[in-house]
This record gives C-alpha cells, structure tokens and sequence, in this order.
C-alpha cells in the first residue's frame, strides 16, 4: 500500500510569483499592516528597555560605584527610573496587545475575503473541474490552504518582524555598550546556525516520517471502521488486529524517531546560553576589575540580553516552515483562482422568453478530454413530447442531457431551443426552464419546504403544498414531526429513498418548466411508494417537453419517442411497441433479461438434489 | 479525577521510565535554580569586592550547570515524549481491537466519522497531555513552590512585595485557560458549519448550477464566513488582551523589586548580588505560571477525551461466542427460525415479529417485501450480526448462540447490495475471508463468479490494489467481486440480495449467471428483486411490516391473489412482458 501524502511536497520558503499575490491580497489592509510593524518595533524596544533600565537601577544603587541617573544618584535616581520603568512596562502591554489583535484581525479578514472569493469563483467554474477534481481536494483548499495562509498573516509575519526588531535592538544595545563583549557573544552565533542547518535536515524527514506513518493508521482505522460488518462476517478479526498493530508500530517506530531530534534542540540552546553566559561574566568581570567604564550593571545587561538572544534565533528557523507552508498553500490557492470557466455566457446573451419547447439536436460532436462520445447527433423533438434515452452505460445518455443544460458545451453543432442556439442566451434564463431530477436525489440541510422550494425560494406555502399534493408527496410530508417545517439531514438522510425522489419532483414541479430532464432513479423502492412516483411522474411529464434516461419499463412505455444510443450514435428512434416490432437493437437490449432466464432454467435441469 | 486516575494507568507498564524521566526533570529544575545564585556569587564575590578567583569560579560554575541542565533536559524531554506515543500506541491498538469485536448494534448507531475521532483526536489529546502536561504541572508546581521557598528564605520582606502580583498572575493564568476554550471551541463549531456549507454546495453542484441558485449559495456561504470572522475574533480579543496581561503582571513585579530592593541596597541591607539573583528568579518564574493556564485546559481535554474513548471500550460487545461453545465443523446447512421476535436497539417497535420458517440443505428460500419489511434483518440473525428477542435461529439443529462464532460465520457467504471492498489488491479482497486461500482457489471463485476475465486484463492482474487509492472497479464489478469473496470460502449457507441496479443489461446478465452459479449446491436465502430468483425458489416468504403474510412458491402465491400477486402486477411484470416478447 503506498499513500503519497500530499502535505509533504515543500517547495521554497519564497517564491517572488506567489508572494506578490500574496501581498496583493493583503494590500487593502496596509494602514494596518503599517501600525502592527510600528506596534511590533515599540512592543520589542519596551521588551528590551526592561533589562536596560533594571541594569542601571543596579549601577545607581551600588554603594560601591554609584552612577548618576538624569543628573541624579542614590534615592533620588531610583525614584525617577521606577516610574520610567513603571511606563515602559505599560506601553509594552499596550502596544502587545495592540499588535497581537490588529495581526489577528488583518490574517482573518485576508482570510475571509480569500474564502468569499474563492467560493464565488467556484460557482461560476464548470461541472466538470468538480467532477474532476473532487469535492475533498477542492474544500482542502478552501480549509486547510486558506488557514495556512492566515497563520502567515496572523502569526508568522508577526513573528518575523518582531524577532528581526529583538535581535536588531540586542545587537545595537549591546555593541555601543561594549563591543568587544558584543563581539564576544555573537562569537556563539554561527554555532547555533550550523547546529539549526543540521537539526533541520534531520528533523524534517524524522517528522515527515512520523506524518506518512500516522496517514497510514488513520487511514487504516478509517477503513476498517468503515467495513467492520464485512470483516465480522468473513471473521476476519484477528487477522485484522495483527495487520493494524504492524502499521501502528511503525508510527511509534517513527515517532520515537522523531522525539529524539524534537528533543535534542531545546537543550541545545540552553547549553549555548550557559556557555555564552559564562564567557560573558568571566571576560565581563574581569573587564569591570580592570576598572575600566564597564559596570555591574552594564554587564547584568549583557547577561539578560543573552537569554533574549537565542530565543529569536531559534523562532526564526521555525518560521521558515510557516514561509514555506504558506508558499505551496498560495500556490495551491492561487492555481484555483487561476481556473477559467470554461462555460461562459457569450458578451451578447439575450435572456431566453419562457419557451414552448421545441429542442433540436443538429449534428452534435462532444467528448470528454480528447475522447470523442458523441458523434453527430441529430435529433428534433416537438413542445410536448416526450423522449427517453436507452443504451449501455457509456452509449452516451447522460452526455445528451448535460449537453441540453449546458453543464457541458458541444464541440461542434448546435443546440437549439425555440430556435435559440443554447449558448447564445445566458446560463440563467436557460436553466430557468428546465425541471431537473437527477439521480441521485440531493437534499440540502434545511427544512423540506426550503428543499422543495430551492429552485424559487419565493414560493408561499400554499404553492409548496400544491406542488407536493401534484406529485404525492405531502400524505408523508404531512406525517412528519414538523411538517413541512422537518430539518432534513446530511444528505437527506432521515428520508427514504422514494420519499426523497418525491421530494426532488415537487423541487422540479414548484418551478413550472417547460422542459423537463430526469434521470430516472435505479434504486427499488416499495410497491406502494412505486405507484405514487409512476403517478407523479406522469403529473410531472405532463404538457411538458421532457427528456428521461428511463430505467424502468413502465417509464419507457409511457413515453412518446424512445431513443436508443450506442456508442454515441443514434441506432433507433420510435415507440416501445414499434422497436420491439422491428426486432433490432432495442429488442436485444431488453430480451437480453430474458436470456438470463433461459440460462436459469437450464441450470435448473442440471440442479443436483442435495437431500 | 477517575477517568486522569485511569489515563494515568497506561503508564504503569513503564514505571521504570516515568520514575526516570521525573528524576532527570527533577535535576534540570535543580540546576536551573542554581543558576541565579552563581550569577549572585559572580557580583557579590567577585565585583562588589573585587576577587578574580571568585569570577572565574562562578563563570566556570554557570557553564558546567547549564551544560549539565542541558543533558538532564534531552533526557526528560525524549522520556516525556516516549511515553506519550508509547500510550497513544497502546490505546489506539486497544481501541481497534475492541472496535473489532464489538456488535453490529453499535455500528449502527455510532457513526465512522465519530469513532475516528475517538482513535485520532481523542488520542492525540491524551498524547498531547502526556508529553507536556505530565511533566509541565510538576516542573510548574515545583519551581514555584521552591523558587517562593528560596525568596522567602532569602528576605522575606522583598520576597513579599516582589511575589504580590503572583496570585493574581496565577489566577488570570487560570481563569483564561478555562474561558478561552469554549470560545476556542465555537470556533470549531461555526468552522464545521461553514466546511458542511461548502460541502453541500460541492457535492450538490448541479442541483445548485440546475435551479440557477448560485446567487443565493455565495450569501448563504458569505454569511457563515461572518460569523466564523466574528467568532474568531471573539477568542482574539480575549488572548490578545490576556497575553500581554500576563507579561504586565510578572514585569511588575521587576518594577517592586527595585524600588524596594534599590533602598535596602542603598542603605546596605541587601547585596547588589541578591538584588539580581531576585531579578532572575523572578522572571524564571513567569514560564511556569503561563504554563498553569494552559495545563489545565490540556488536562480538561484529555478528560473529555478519555471520558469519550473509555466509553467505546467499556461498551461490551453484546454477541460472543459462549465459553463452552459447540464447533460446528462441518455444517449440513438447515436453517430454522423458531417464532423469532427481533428489535434494533434504541427503537420501540419489532422489527420482526413471529418468524418461523426452515431451510433445508440445499434449498432455496427467497425473500421479498418493501424497504423496511424486514427482509435484511432475517438475514442478518442468521451469521448472529444481532441476536433475537426472543424466539430462536437454528443452524444444523443448534441455536447460533451456542455455536462458536468465527466458526459459523466462516461457513456463511454473504454478498450484499453494497460492496464494500478494501483497498488491497483483488486477490487478497477475495481471499478476505480466507487469507491462507491459494492462487487457484481465488482464480477458481472469480471464474465462478464471472469476474475472472476482467481481472486478468488489468494492468496487474490479481494484485491490481482497488479502492481509493488504486483501480475504480464499476458496481457490477464490484458485485461480482464480492460474490467472489463469499464463494472462495466454499460456504454451506449463501445470503444474497440480488438487487442489480444502476448496471446496464449486459452486466446484469452477467451477474445473473454469476448468482446462479453461486447457488448451487447451498442453502441460499435470497433477497429477491428478479423475477428469476422466485421463479425458482423453493419458498418464497412475502414480509410486511417484519411479518411474514404469505408464503409458498411462485404459482401458489400467484393463484392466491394477495400481496404477492399485487407486487408481482407492479413491479415484476414487466421482466414477465419481456420474456413474453421473447417468444
């Protein structure tokens, strides 16, 4: 089993291309963006002011070498410097707290706009890129993308900016107090990066294997979660246990793996920090012993500023990580964005008036990728009739109807509706007047009557209920807990099959179409639900022009014209009762049941009593 | 409590290292107190009165403290951090396990997406728990308790004045890990509102595209995207308030130390040494209490995780095989069901209701009725996926409860109307319930079950992997792999739903065959939709309502004009019509 995990394709920590657009998205907010950095650089100047100011409080209270402070010394000195400290610590709070919330407030909004876009982008994109792409790949984007970009703006720019102001203001504070010191302790420094270059190599892919591993198990948990009734009815329990525990040692293989390095870095920076704290205390007191300019207090800066040294160093590798995350994120985002609809109304759409129906197929060519599906279709159908698709999955049925709705566009030939030339008036006006069930009856969470109402959330309740009483419906509607006011579930989950193809019908019916297109539903329902859906289907059908891809003979038989397909072609066109007169590809299609049956009787014959 | 008592129990089978891992924190903390104290010596020692010896002494001393500190850190941090996967190992294997034998009545009710949770955030949770918590609230506790003992040693009177802020910065500490997390978890939740949006419109993009509601879709989804922003924001201002609150608090208590530490030093009643060693210890002292916070919102969590995973284990599995369970070896293949009474879990009406009926070896028995009648859940009691209220299932004369389980299922094919396949390679998904099944077996199932063809045309054959990650097989292929599947194990019983929906007719055809081959030669209960397979039942049993209403073979119930002939005029004519099209 190999699962390639997608997250660990990292690329650069900066690419200009993705960056730009990056930046662009966070340009509307740049007054604030502006304020966070000033806040950021007044919250680290405060941060650092703290050791300063505690330094010279040192240097003005030693009896041995008093310092004055602004003119003063002793008592007079510390009553002044206590209140400048009591209001650096002041600003800090505020200008933290400023810093924290604006960053927050600009990552969410950059999100939000990001989010609202890309949704409304999806919108206008073609059937076929979520066909293709999937629904979990697309709402990654949306989620996980998305969120990585706003740690970006929330958190890691934050960190960045304020760790470059921290080690800049050490570096300042620290070479005009005393170079050579400051030398001294940067000395440590390329130490540090060599061990942070090596950590990260190894940390990486520890981590990286810690992740594979760990998507295995889930995955494994997921499926076998998902098929513990199989597994308990081929008793196949034990074998199971043994095979997960083999892919969960290997996570704890991994992971232990991984401690290791996750472990050793800590340490490591507290070793370099006493080392470098020591050097500066035996080199800095002998400096003060000297008698040199050099003070106690100075040098307790020095120490104090050493343990703020390396903490940013270290958050700066990290960001790294967050630069680069949010690189392949932007690019992934942006790739999206970057989708062209493929259906688009033309610049000069008229609005299509309400219909009578007339639709011809005129030499129609259509294929999926570079396959060809459909080759030459031709077909005209009357305001009123009634056509229903037959042929082998793959003949080209569904190609038909989503070419009439336009979810696809012809390659060559035309559409035409009343003589309107499908792709010459907007997508709007021509779904407008369509009914559409498709197969798989999709309910979205609401109550029934939003449902029913979704194609004209205008509707009262009294045309709901026409609609619902015109197809059969509301005898159950009624029946449940709250009426028509009942919250569906996840995809219409608390309603049987039938009773969410009603539902779907009264959807199609509440808008009146003049075209009706219906991918009849395979799945077997019970005998008294199947008389109420063939009346509705008659109450639907009726008046209208319609299109079905028929699965069930009464539904056949019903129709004014049936159309059978193969391989993209049209083989035959005429009533039930004339194709299976003519003996030809719709009489094989349909007595092909019937050889089975011949097959059973055989079998039959050679049946060995086992009694 | 009980439940942290009960988290806490995994550890026992590693004492030696938890023991371990708490004496190397025990050192490190050691020496990070000693620290201060050496930079006081350096100062008082070697400055204020100028000794070089003393200098180089404490420099020295610092260095050989922080590297040993160093080493005591690595050790209790990889400790630390073993336990918490060496536990998340052990609980993730026993929860499989557990999942593994417990009933289809608890599959039924507890949905995938929760008990994946359980064994992936709920574990994380206690991991998380584990490896900073465990040692955080310690190390937190110790430090302050030491550090406050050190002070108040030292003097007393600074040690008061500079501590004073310290109860409120544990409370805030506190109170903000507590009220933080219900707005942290409304996040979550508008989250989950918004991603279920999103996921309606996705999967239902034709309908929307279809019903031109597209406008309405981006208001819908925008207005969940506000929400979501307001309630972040919600959670922002309180963490971006209470950050910097914390850091104010401890950086006050700097700000009293030297206004009341400078005058004792100035008039000599406190060492300039001292004065810093306060400094430091006091900023030391900040980590821990932020940590507080946050300890215990982590502890919180891996108590409701614990509580939610506690409650998959402690569910009993309801069916086991009893402790002196018969091993029907070799079964002939009578099925009997004895006035069977049967209700799912959590419903209030029968789901069967008075069922007897007998199978003879070899026989065919067809069920038929609409959704809900009943015809799945006779099937079910059959291989014991649930047990009977009362009444009893027989097989070969014993009642299932009394017959060792694994046994008796082995000896049961079942194909149901949805396949569910794994991803692993076909071979081995036939082999499913047989792993120790040989090549020829397999090739011999699929040939019976008319797959074989298909798959030797794949790419790799028998070890072509199919699920999401590998080859998509189509519905009907599916079918036919799964009757593959049951057939492999060469079954005395065969339960089948012989649905064939959504395949076009030359598959369904295929599938025929490929059912009727299946059948021969075993006591088969069918649930039927073709008209085929009542054709040739032995018994057709018609439910309603989990009753049986009628029953008796095709003819007979024809004649009588009931329920079944209703069925048969509605829904199975038109297979009739065609055959009469044939002739």
């Amino acid at each position: 089993m190999q699962y390639a995990d997608p997250d660990d394709i990292l690329g650069k920590a900066y690419d200009a291309r993705i960056a730009r657009r990056l930046a662009k998205e966070a340009t509307p907010y740049r007054w604030q963006l502006t304020l966070t950095i000033i806040l950021m650089i007044t919250t680290a100047c405060a941060d650092l002011a703290l050791p300063y100011l505690f330094g010279v409080g040192i240097d003005v209270v030693n009896p041995g070498s008093p310092r004055s402070f602004l003119g003063h010394s002793g008592t007079a000195a510390l009553n002044i410097l206590i209140p400048i400290l009591a209001l650096s610590i002041f600003i800090r709070f505020m200008s933290y707290y400023g810093q924290t919330y604006f960053a927050s407030w600009i990552g969410q909004n950059i999100v939000l706009k990001l989010r609202s876009k890309l949704f409304h982008h999806l919108q206008r994109l073609n059937i076929s890129y979520i066909d293709q792409r999937g629904v979990g790949s697309i709402m990654s984007r949306l989620q996980n993308d998305v969120s990585v970009i706003n740690d970006l703006f929330s958190d890691g720019l934050v960190s960045i900016v304020a760790d470059l102001a921290i080690l800049v203001g050490i570096v300042i504070v620290m070479l005009i107090t005393n170079p050579k010191l400051a030398l001294l302790t940067f000395a440590v420094t390329p130490v540090m990066a060599i061990m942070m270059v090596w950590w990260r190599k190894h940390a990486i892919s520890a981590y990286r294997g810690m992740r594979i591993t760990i998507a295995r198990v889930n995955a494994n948990l997921a499926e076998s979660i998902a098929g513990v009734r199989v597994s308990q009815a081929f008793a196949r329990e034990i074998e199971n246990m043994g095979q997960f525990n083999r892919i969960n040692r290997d996570n704890l293989d991994a992971s232990v793996t991984a401690a290791r390095y996750s472990a050793i870095l800590f340490p490591f920076v507290q070793v370099v920090e006493a080392v470098a704290t020591g050097l500066v205390l035996f080199i800095g007191g002998r400096v003060i012993l000297g008698g040199s300019a050099f003070t106690i207090g100075e040098l307790f800066t020095f120490v104090a500023y050493i343990s703020r040294f390396y903490e940013p160093v270290r958050d700066l590798s990290q960001q790294y990580n967050t630069m680069q995350a949010a690189m392949v994120a932007g690019e992934r985002v942006f790739a999206l964005e970057d989708v062209q609809p493929e259906i688009v109304d033309a610049p000069n759409a008229i609005v299509l008036p309400r219909v009578r129906g007339d639709v011809t197929f005129d030499n129609v060519v259509f294929g999926y990728d570079s396959a060809e599906v459909l080759h030459g279709m031709n077909l005209e159908v009357k305001s009123g009739q009634s056509v229903a698709f037959v042929g082998e999955t793959g003949a080209g049925k569904s190609s038909m109807i989503n070419l009439l709705t336009r979810f696809y566009d012809v390659w060559s030939g035309a559409i035409r509706i009343d003589g309107h030339d499908i792709r010459d008036v907007t997508q709007q006006s021509l779904r407008s007047q369509f009914g559409i069930v498709l197969q798989d009856t999709f309910l979205f969470a609401g109550t029934v009557r939003e449902n029913i109402a979704y194609g004209r959330p205008d509707a009262t309740l009294e045309e709901v209920i026409e609609a619902s009483k015109a197809v059969g419906a509301h005898p159950f509607i009624e029946k449940l807990i709250d009426g028509y006011d009942t919250e569906v579930h996840e995809r219409g989950a608390t309603l049987s099959v039938g009773q969410r193809q009603l539902i779907s019908f009264a959807r199609a019916l509440l808008c009146d179409p003049r075209i009706i297109v219906l991918d009849e539903a395979t799945s077997s329902v019970d005998t008294e639900t199947e008389l109420v859906i063939q009346h509705a289907l008659n109450t639907l059908l009726r008046g209208r022009t319609s299109f079905l891809i028929a699965h069930r003979l009464s539904t056949i038989k019903s129709v004014s014209m049936v159309v059978v397909l193969d391989h993209g072609q049209i083989i035959e066109t005429g009533t039930h009762e004339e194709l299976l007169e003519r003996r030809g590809a719709y009489y094989n299609l349909y007595t092909m049941q019937f050889r089975a049956q011949e097959l059973q009787a055989l079998a039959d014959s050679q049946r060995i009593p086992t009694d | 409590m009980r439940i942290l008592l009960r988290i806490l129990g995994y550890l026992g089978p590693y004492k030696r290292r938890v023991v371990l891992g708490y004496i190397a924190l025990a050192i490190g903390v050691g020496m990070q107190l000693l620290t201060p104290r050496l930079v006081e010596y350096v100062i008082d020692r070697g400055l204020t009165r100028p000794n070089y010896h003393a200098v180089t002494v404490g420099s020295l001393a610092i260095i050989i403290v922080g590297t040993t500190l160093g080493i005591f850190t690595y050790t209790r941090s990889y400790i630390f951090q073993y336990l918490a996967e060496r536990v998340s190992y052990d609980v993730r294997n026993e929860l499989y396990q557990h999942m593994q034998r417990l009933s289809f009545s608890f599959f039924d009710t507890a949905h995938t997406g929760q008990l994946m949770s359980r064994a992936t955030e709920d574990v994380n949770s206690i991991r998380r728990f584990l490896m900073m918590s465990l040692r955080s609230i310690i190390q937190s506790l110790g430090m302050l308790i030491v550090i406050t003992t050190i002070l108040l040693v030292t003097d007393w009177k600074l040690a008061l004045i500079s501590m004073s802020v310290m109860p409120v910065l544990v409370f805030t500490a506190i109170f903000f890990g507590k009220t933080i997390r219900p707005k942290f978890l409304a996040v979550q939740q508008q989250f989950g509102v918004m991603t279920n949006v999103m996921q309606e419109n996705l999967s239902g993009a034709r309908v929307v595209r279809a019903f031109a509601r597209e406008e309405d879709e981006n208001r819908k989804f925008d207005r969940e995207l506000w929400t979501l922003n307001e309630t972040y924001m919600n959670t922002v201002r309180q963490y971006s308030f209470y950050f910097p609150l914390m850091t104010f608090l401890s950086s006050a208590g700097i700000t009293l130390i030297l206004w009341y530490g400078g005058r004792q030093v100035i008039n000599g009643s406190l060492s300039l040494g001292r004065l810093t060693a306060f400094y430091l210890y006091l900023t030391m002292l900040s980590q821990p209490i932020r940590m507080l916070g946050w300890v215990v919102n982590s502890a919180a969590r891996a108590i409701a995780s614990g509580e939610r995973i506690f409650g998959v284990l402690d569910t009993r599995p309801k069916i086991e095989s009893p402790k002196d369970a018969v091993v029907l070896s070799s079964m002939k293949g009578l099925v009997e069901f004895r006035d069977v009474y049967f209700r799912y879990d959590e419903t209030t009406e029968d789901a069967l209701s008075d069922i007897s009926f007998v199978a003879e070896p070899g026989t065919r028995v067809a069920l038929i009725g609409g959704t809900g009648s009943g015809k799945s859940t006779i099937t079910s009691l059959i291989p014991r996926f649930y047990d009977v209220r009362s009444g009893s299932v027989m097989v070969d004369g014993y009642d299932v409860r009394r017959l060792k389980l694994d046994v008796l299922r082995d000896q049961i094919g079942i194909v149901l109307q949805d396949t569910f396949l794994f991803s692993m390679s076909i071979g081995e998904n036939i082999a499913y319930g047989k792993p120790d099944a040989t090549r020829e077996q397999i090739i011999a199932a699929a040939k019976a079950a008319m797959i074989h063809d298909h798959i030797a045309s794949l790419p790799d054959g028998y070890d072509t992997v199919v699920g999401e990650r590998g080859v998509s097989l189509s519905g009907g292929q599916k079918q036919r792999v799964a009757i593959a599947r049951a057939l492999v194990m060469d079954p005395k019983i065969l339960i089948l739903d012989d649905a064939t929906s959504s395949v076009d007719t030359e598959t369904e055809y295929e599938i025929q065959q490929a059912l009727q081959s299946a059948m021969r030669g075993r006591t088969t209960l069918v649930i039927a939709h073709r008209l085929l397979s009542l054709k040739n039942a032995d018994e057709i049993l018609v439910l309603d309502k989990g009753r049986i209403v009628e029953r008796g073979t095709h003819q007979s119930l024809l004649e009588r004009e009931g329920a079944y002939a209703r069925i048969y005029d509605l829904q199975l004519k038109d297979q009739e019509e065609l055959a009469a099209v044939a002739d």
